[in-house]
């Protein structure tokens, strides 16, 4: 690959991922529960996406291949290293607050969330927080779409019970 | 899949949590720091996806080959033979203390093993 060629591939790359950078670091983050390693795997994710630019299939859709690429490194990161430093979304300090009032139902929404399992969580974060479709999830993450629309009935259902018992 | 007003709701406060990029992870910064030490994000988190699938698909791949080798040497190894040798090669040779000038070896492996010796004259 010549200089000229990688030049205009840096550039295409640069202008695809500007777009859905916030999103898919906020994906990640949430995804590790808001762990030290979020950096790192953001990180990995654009260099990854960039080396492999070449190979992209135009005719799929950029955001998606993105993701797969983010949820790959996720999961490799799940099975490399169990324990994980994590701080709680309140010490994050990104909980918006109405009148210095912290919303605790969107607090109860989160700790709910951090209780699934790490694929479940993955998949709710998907739905929930990127809107992807039950089909472009099932292109990410390999799932089937029985198996997305169950793992997100359960992460309602335990989620729904939370609200309703903290309320 | 049909969205409800739960669904709605949920989407909606599980939005309202987002941060910024940092401003180190801009993809340029990588990339510049990529290009000054090549190689320096390789460690950052290793290819591999799953270790432990790589871990079956080697003993599955060493298995095969193991499967594959012995299948081999069966194809290509001799039954026993039997070969009658002359000359040089049955020079010592000897059948009941007497020099014999030709033997006959059946074997699976006539350098090595020797089962029978006949005196020919």
């Amino acid at each position: 690959m010549n200089m000229k060629k990688i030049e205009t591939d840096e550039i295409a790359f640069s202008a695809c991922v500007e777009p859905i950078k916030k999103p898919l670091y906020n994906f990640i983050r949430k995804t590790l529960d808001y762990s030290i390693d979020t950096d790192d795997v953001f990180q990995d994710t654009l260099l990854k996406g960039f080396r492999y630019f070449h190979a992209y299939d135009r005719d799929r859709d950029f955001k998606t291949w993105m993701f797969t690429i983010a949820h790959n490194l996720v999961k490799s990161l799940y099975v490399l290293r169990k324990a994980h430093a994590s701080v709680s979304l309140e010490e994050s300090g990104e909980i918006p607050s109405e009148g210095g009032k912290i919303d605790s139902e969107i607090l109860e929404i989160y700790a709910a969330a951090q209780q699934l399992k790490p694929r479940h969580r993955e998949v709710f974060f998907l739905y929930y927080y990127n809107d992807f479709t039950v089909s472009e999830i099932g292109q990410i993450t390999g799932l089937t779409k029985t198996t997305i629309k169950f793992v997100l009935h359960q992460a309602r259902q335990k989620i729904k019970k939370k609200l309703e018992v903290n309320l | 899949m049909k969205s409800t007003s739960f669904d709605r709701y949920l989407k909606k406060r599980v939005r309202s949590v987002e941060s910024e990029v940092p401003g180190h992870l801009e993809f340029s910064l990588i990339k510049n720091k990529l290009n000054e030490s090549p190689g320096a994000f390789e460690n950052v988190l290793p290819l591999t996806r799953r270790p432990y699938r790589h871990f079956v698909y080697g003993a599955a791949a060493a298995a095969a080959a193991i499967a594959a080798l012995l299948f081999l040497f069966s194809l290509f190894q001799p039954g026993i033979v039997e070969k009658p040798y002359t000359g040089d090669e049955v020079r010592f040779a000897s059948v009941e203390g007497v020099p014999a000038d030709t033997i006959r070896i059946q074997t699976n492996n006539p350098d090595m093993v020797i089962i029978w010796v006949e005196k020919n004259k």
